[in-house]
């Protein structure tokens, strides 16, 4: 009976150290096959030698996106790379990211991915992805698509992929609410805008400033126009800046104008929704981006028709000006990718002039400076706006550490905003706890 | 004995009260499944005043290959709930009534993987679902949902195993039937309130596993049905009416099988007087 007890410890001892190996071999795997690709990419299957190669793609686009994906881009790809077969795999966004680790720590993730911009710098962090800046031609690419949406892949002086797409959010006015408290242009200043906020609440609306929630995907283009600021300017400092009498007093108006009733509920997550408000007349103003058209759009069984009724503007200018956020999603190679050279083909064509304009058709906004400026673009009935909202526009902190961060961002908006906390306090202690981070 | 119609009347309010809060979500649902283009949620105006008709249904069915992950589920939950079963009885018969050295030991370290949270099993199992060589296969899948599958059965049975007398298996043993009759012709029929509580659990929990079938399964065309409904959850917009009609079209077989094993539940003490005294 005691030597089964002393072989069943063993056993437990061992199936313990097993499942403690295998959980850090989950942290360590990537940044030990970012070695191990770099013998690939000079091993592998060259599409030279005549070989058929089959690289795979994870994608999010939406159903209509995904259509033209199939029917247009493969095809095409495909026909002037015939040794390159593109293999496409939707992704559900639900746990995406979790999914993501999951593959580079099994090595089964895909060669190439189109990812959200904010998550490059923490993939690329973990030893997940090819630093492309090496990459033949990359200096060509670099010199045809627009500086900011570039510089969401930089990370440690090197690139970890290629935007493939960008955008950004504008103001939204409602034309019957405009017309009812009777302004008949999109406000260009924050003094105009809450001038008619205020119009707009005494006439009984439930909110007028669409604030779509206290984080910073949806409060930044008012917390940076009205001065404020997350970091200094090279993304290493949040003391002094996120906490900055400016940023102060930016949070302070932003809760002036909660407490007064002119931001639409959605700040605290209330309803109505920004979507369901604003289809029933009753919030003034929203942001969005260029999907609120055209998905709207192509809603044929809805009774909203976005285009006749709302009124495009820029983000209203405060004392800094008019500062949106930028989204967006770039296109990364796996480190252990097997066929990088093949993966890298399809993220150069992709960023080319003739598949950016394709996919600009659905009216997302192209990387690729002469797609973007392209007449036919421009024609897109609902582009121009997020065209010039975008050169002004400003990244979320580019940074491995920003999923932390903007939790501590976000806490500290929402606190003010519910009147927790004094916004100095909260962004003072904000600010603090991300100088912890910064340093890691 | 009838009971005075004061007091059933407020009972029976409290009864019919309850019934419609738990109900009330459903209804509006399902309500919902029917309005058309839903990109934020309807009012309840609206819910109400809806014409009930299937084209969501209709067009949930044609989208993100919805029927063929329906197929793709009902394969695999059925076998991993039919085998997860019926190695969970044997296991926990096993448990219940041999003596064998480490039985304790075993059971508890069951019991200890029955604490840990999925999500931190996942790079584990698709490591060694890796070494084997079955990512991508269905087998893989089934090897992980049985195996974390038999031991809540066999926690779950064991003790209802234990509780039923040994005076039948001796009444077997006479006879000169062996452990196998004991336990086809005694232990199951026993214990088929319970069985069918874990067929019910079993099922659900393998029709809605959603993260472990997406890490294992690579290919699109063997995707389940979690992933289909999950699809309709879009990055910038959800079409609220497409993900409810969706849903009810996934709920509908825990429904039926709800229905089915519905009796079995009830029945408990049905043993009783078999045992003289």
């Amino acid at each position: 009976m005691k030597g089964y007890k002393s072989i069943a410890y063993g056993v437990l001892a061992a199936v313990m150290a097993f499942t403690v190996t295998a959980c850090s071999g989950g942290n360590n795997a990537p940044a030990n096959n970012g070695g191990n690709a770099q013998a690939n990419e000079n091993g592998s299957a060259g599409a030279s030698d005549g070989k058929k190669v089959t690289i795979e793609y994870w994608h999010t686009y939406s159903d209509q996106e995904e259509k033209v994906l199939t029917e247009e881009i493969k095809p095409l790809f495909e026909e002037q790379n015939p040794n390159i077969e593109l293999k496409l795999t939707r992704m559900p966004y639900e746990g995406l990211k979790e999914q993501v680790i999951a593959g580079v720590a099994g090595d089964a993730a895909p060669d190439l991915m189109r990812m959200d911009i904010i998550w490059v710098p923490e993939f690329a962090k973990m030893g997940a992805l090819q630093d492309v800046s090496q990459m033949d031609g990359f200096d060509e690419i670099k010199a045809n698509v627009f500086e900011a949406p570039m510089e969401t892949n930089a990370y440690n002086g090197g690139y970890y992929g290629v935007p493939v797409n960008t955008n950004t959010k504008i103001a939204i006015y409602n034309k019957a609410v405009m017309d009812e408290i009777g302004v008949t242009k999109a406000p260009e200043t924050v003094e105009e805008l809450e001038a008619a906020a205020k119009l707009a609440v005494a006439k009984g609306k439930p909110g007028a400033i669409g604030i779509g929630g206290a984080n910073v995907w949806a409060a930044a283009p008012y917390f940076w126009s009205l001065g404020g600021k997350l970091t200094n300017d090279d993304y290493t400092k949040a003391e002094g800046f996120l906490n900055s009498p400016e940023s102060v007093k930016a949070l302070e108006t932003i809760v002036r104008w909660t407490k007064e009733g002119l931001v639409t509920p959605t700040i605290l997550g209330g309803e109505p929704g920004a979507w369901d408000g604003m289809k029933n007349n009753e919030y003034m103003m929203i942001d969005d981006g260029p999907w609120f058209y055209s998905i709207l759009m192509n809603e044929a069984e809805s009774a909203f028709k976005p285009l006749e009724q709302t009124i495009r503007g820029l983000i209203p200018a405060g004392t800094a000006g008019s500062h949106s956020v930028v989204g967006g999603e770039d296109l990364v190679i796996f480190a252990n990718s097997k066929h990088p050279q093949e993966a890298w083909t399809f993220a150069k064509w992709m960023l080319g002039e003739e598949p950016q304009k394709i996919m600009s058709k659905l009216g997302m906004i192209p990387t690729n400076k002469t797609a973007a400026n392209d007449p036919a673009f421009m024609e897109t009935p609902f582009v121009a706006e997020y065209v010039k909202q975008l050169e002004t526009a400003l990244p979320r902190t580019p940074i491995p550490q920003y999923g932390e961060m903007e939790g501590i961002v976000n806490l500290a908006f929402e606190k003010a905003v519910r009147g927790e906390l004094e916004p100095k306090a909260a962004l003072d202690e904000a600010a603090k706890n991300i100088e912890a981070i910064l340093a890691q | 004995m009838k009971t005075k119609w004061y007091i059933q009347l407020p009972v029976y309010a409290v009864i019919v009260l309850g019934a419609l809060a738990f109900l009330f979500p459903f209804v509006y649902m399902i309500m919902t499944s029917f309005i058309k283009g839903a990109y934020s949620l309807p009012r309840p105006k609206e819910v109400f005043s809806v014409i009930p008709d299937l084209y969501n249904y209709k067009l949930v069915w044609g989208k993100n290959n919805f029927a063929r992950y329906f197929l793709n589920s009902s394969v695999v939950t059925l076998v991993a709930m039919t085998c997860s079963l019926f190695l969970g009885c044997l296991t926990a018969y096993g448990f219940a009534r041999f003596a064998f050295p480490g039985k304790e030991f075993l059971f508890r370290t069951f019991l200890l993987t029955m604490m840990i949270p999925g999500v931190i099993n996942i790079i584990p199992q698709f490591l060694i679902i890796k070494s084997l060589g079955l990512v991508n296969t269905y087998w893989g899948l089934w090897l992980i949902y049985i195996g974390g599958g038999v031991v809540g059965s066999t926690f779950f049975l064991r003790g209802f195993f234990q509780s039923i007398p040994k005076e039948y298996e001796e009444s077997v043993l006479i006879d000169g039937g062996g452990n196998w009759r004991i336990f086809w012709n005694i232990y199951l029929p026993q214990s088929m309130p319970a069985i069918a509580t874990l067929a019910v659990l079993s099922f659900q929990g393998t029709w809605e596993e959603y993260f472990t079938a997406l890490v294992i399964i690579k290919d699109e065309a063997m995707r389940t049905l979690p992933i289909a409904l999950l699809m309709f959850n879009d990055k910038y917009a959800t079409n609220y009416s497409w993900i409810f009609a969706a849903s009810i079209i996934a709920l509908l077989p825990t429904v039926l099988l709800y229905i089915i094993f519905q009796k079995r539940f009830v029945q408990s003490g049905f043993n009783e007087g078999g045992v003289k005294g």
